[in-house]
C-alpha cells in the first residue's frame, strides 16, 4: 500500500520539483518485500533453503534498490537469478492442495454472496480510488506521478478489500498472507522474468538496436511505391516492437527511418494518420512477443498455466488478422 | 559486430527452450558487451532498471485476497451459481468481458480489468463453469487453453481501447514525438484515427470468440 513520504527521501529522478510530500509506490515495494519474506518462511519450513534464499534477497531488493549504489542492486540481481536456477530443482510441491479444494466447495455453500462481493469489490475500488486521484491531482497537499494512479489504486484496494474481507468472512489476515505465499512459492522463479525482460528492453535500447535493425530495413525496399512504403512502416512497428517488447520504444526508429522519410516526406501521406495507426499496428506486435512481459507472461504465471507461450499462443491469429486489416486501413487511409 | 547477435541469442535460445532466465540474461550481457558498454557501467543499468521497473511486480499485493477467496471456495460459488443459468454460454461471457472492458478503457478506465483484479478472480471461474456445460469437465490443457484465451481476450480489449482515450500515454506520446518533426498534432485527431482500428479488432476477437473451441 502506498503511504505519503517526503519527497527529499525520494530515489527516483522523475518527480517534478516540488516541495509537497510525494505518494510514491516505495511502501507498496515494501509490502512486497514483507510477503516475499513469508514466501522465504513456508520455504524454510519445507527445508527449500536456496528458494528460500532466493526470496529473502529479492525481498531485500525490493526495499534496498533505491538506497544501494546500482551497481551493487545490479550484482545481487544477477545473484538472485543464479540462486533461482539453482533452487530450480528443489521440489516444493503443495500436497494439502487437492484435499483442500473438497473442502472449498463445501464452506462456500455456507458463504455464498460473501465470496463473491470482495472479487466484485476490488476492480470496482481501483477503478475508484485511480479516478479519486486523477481528480485530485494538483490540487492536494500531496503530489504523486499521475501514471502511478492506477497501481497506487490497485494497493489501495488490494489491501482493504483484503481487511475488509478478512473481517466479513472471519478469516485471519496473517492465514492469507499464507495462502498468498503458497501461490508465489508454486509460482517460483518465473516471478522474476517480467522485470527481467523489462531489464533486457532497456539494454537493447540503450544499446541502439533499435537503429541497427532500422538500417537493415531501409536499402532492400522499392521506396518508390507509396503503398509499399505505408505497408512497410506498419509491418516495421509490428516487428520491432516485437524485437524490443514495447510499441513506445518502436515508434520513433520507425518513424525515423520510415515514416518521416518515406510515406511524408517523400509521397505527402498524413502523418496523423499514419501515426495513429501505425501505433496500433505495434500493439499487435505486442501481442505476440514474450518480451511484453507484463501482459503476455504476467497472466500465465498469475493463472497458473503451464506453457509459458499460451497467451500469446491464443492472441496470435487476432494479432495477425488485425494488423493485416491496419495494414490495409493505412493504405487506405494515409493518402486520402 | 552488430549488436543484433544479442537479439539473435535471445530468439534462438527461446527457440530451443533453454531456461528463460539464462537466455534472457546472457542477451542482456552479450548486446551490452557488444554495444561497447563496460561490465561495470552494464551492472549498474541493470540495477538501475530493476529500481525503475519494481512496478511490474505490485500485481502481487492481490495474491493473498485472490488466495484466501479461492481457498473459501469462490470458484466453487461461481460455478454453482452458473450452473443455475443454464442459458449463459462461453461465447457470451467472453463477449461481454469484452465489450465492457473495451468501452470502459476507451473512456479512460484501464483499471476496471487486468489479470489480477478481474481475469483470475472473475472471467476465469466464469468461462470455466460456461465451457463445462458444453464440454464437461476440463482436461487439463482445455483449462489450460481457456484460461490463456480468456487472459489474451483482455489484453486485446484494452491494447484497441485505451488509444480511443484522449489522455492516453500513446496519444501523448506520438504528439511529442511528431513535433520534434514540427508537425503538429491535437490529440483528439489522433485519438479519432484509432477509432477503425478499435472497431476492427472488437469484429476480429468476436469472431474468433464465436468460434472458440476446446
Amino acid at each position: 500500500m502506498s503511504a505519503i513520504i517526503p519527497a527529499t527521501n525520494l530515489p527516483t529522478s522523475t518527480l517534478p520539483t516540488s516541495t509537497l510530500p510525494t505518494l510514491t509506490l516505495e511502501p507498496a515495494f515494501w509490502l512486497l518485500a514483507v510477503l516475499f519474506a513469508v514466501v522465504a518462511i513456508v520455504c524454510f519450513q519445507r527445508k527449500a533453503w536456496l528458494r528460500g534464499v532466493f526470496w529473502l534477497t529479492l525481498g531485500g531488493l525490493f526495499v534496498l534498490a533505491p538506497y544501494l549504489p546500482p551497481v551493487w542492486t545490479g550484482a545481487l540481481v544477477l545473484l538472485s537469478s543464479v540462486l533461482a536456477f539453482a533452487a530450480n530443482s528443489e521440489r516444493t510441491e503443495d500436497a494439502a492442495a487437492k484435499a483442500q479444494e473438497a473442502v472449498a466447495a463445501e464452506r462456500s455453500l455456507a458463504l455464498g454472496t460473501k465470496l463473491l462481493k470482495p472479487a466484485i469489490a476490488l476492480p470496482l475500488l481501483t477503478v475508484a480510488i485511480t479516478l479519486v486521484l486523477r481528480g485530485i491531482h494538483g490540487n492536494v497537499g500531496f503530489t504523486f506521478a499521475l501514471n502511478d494512479a492506477p497501481l497506487i489504486g490497485l494497493c489501495f484496494a488490494a489491501v482493504i478489500v483484503l481487511i475488509v474481507a478478512c473481517a466479513d468472512l472471519k478469516f485471519a489476515p496473517q492465514q492469507s498472507a499464507i495462502l498468498g505465499a503458497r501461490v508465489l512459492n508454486q509460482i517460483g522463479w518465473p516471478v522474476l522474468l517480467p522485470m527481467l525482460l523489462a531489464i533486457l528492453g532497456a539494454v537493447y535500447a540503450k544499446s541502439g538496436v533499435g537503429d541497427a535493425l532500422a538500417v537493415h530495413l531501409n536499402g532492400v525496399f522499392p521506396t518508390d511505391n507509396r503503398y509499399a512504403c505505408v505497408a512497410l512502416f506498419g509491418v516495421s512497428m509490428a516487428l520491432l516492437t516485437m524485437l524490443l517488447g514495447n510499441a513506445f520504444a518502436a515508434f520513433p526508429v520507425v518513424l525515423a527511418a520510415v515514416g518521416i522519410p518515406l510515406v511524408v516526406n517523400l509521397h505527402h501521406g498524413d502523418p496523423i494518420v499514419m501515426s495513429a495507426i501505425g501505433m496500433l499496428s505495434g500493439y499487435c506486435g505486442t501481442l505476440m512477443t514474450p518480451l511484453a512481459a507484463n501482459f503476455n507472461l504476467v497472466p500465465v504465471i498469475l493463472l497458473d498455466i503451464e506453457d509459458r507461450n499460451a497467451v500469446i499462443k491464443a492472441q496470435i491469429p487476432t494479432a495477425l488478422w488485425l494488423l493485416a486489416g491496419n495494414v490495409g486501413l493505412l493504405c487506405l487511409l494515409v493518402y486520402r | 559486430m552488430s549488436v543484433l547477435w544479442g537479439v539473435a541469442v535471445l530468439i534462438v535460445g527461446m527457440a530451443l527452450r533453454v531456461n528463460p532466465l539464462a537466455v534472457v540474461l546472457t542477451s542482456a550481457l552479450t548486446t551490452g558487451y557488444l554495444a561497447g558498454i563496460t561490465p561495470l557501467a552494464l551492472l549498474a543499468l541493470i540495477g538501475e532498471n530493476f529500481r525503475d521497473k519494481r512496478f511490474l511486480m505490485v500485481f502481487l499485493l492481490v495474491l493473498p485476497l485472490v488466495a484466501t477467496l479461492e481457498n473459501l471456495g469462490l470458484r466453487e460459488y461461481l460455478k454453482r451459481m452458473m450452473s443455475a443459468r443454464r442459458n449463459t454460454t462461453l461465447a457470451s461471457v467472453l463477449s461481454s468481458y469484452f465489450l465492457v472492458r473495451q468501452i470502459a478503457s476507451a473512456c479512460g478506465l484501464t483499471s476496471l480489468g487486468g489479470h489480477p483484479q478481474s481475469v483470475r478472480p472473475l472471467l476465469v471461474p466464469l468461462a470455466e463453469s460456461a465451457a463445462m456445460q458444453r464440454w464437461g469437465v476440463l482436461k487439463k490443457a482445455q483449462l489450460e487453453k481457456l484460461k490463456a484465451f480468456c487472459a489474451g481476450t483482455d489484453n486485446i480489449a484494452l491494447f484497441f481501447g485505451e488509444d480511443v482515450f484522449l489522455a492516453f500515454g500513446a496519444v501523448l506520446l506520438i504528439q511529442a514525438t511528431l513535433k520534434d518533426y514540427g508537425i503538429a498534432a491535437e490529440a483528439l485527431n489522433i485519438s479519432l484515427w484509432a477509432i477503425p482500428t478499435a472497431i476492427l479488432a472488437a469484429i476480429i476477437h468476436l469472431i474468433r470468440i464465436r468460434r472458440f473451441k476446446l
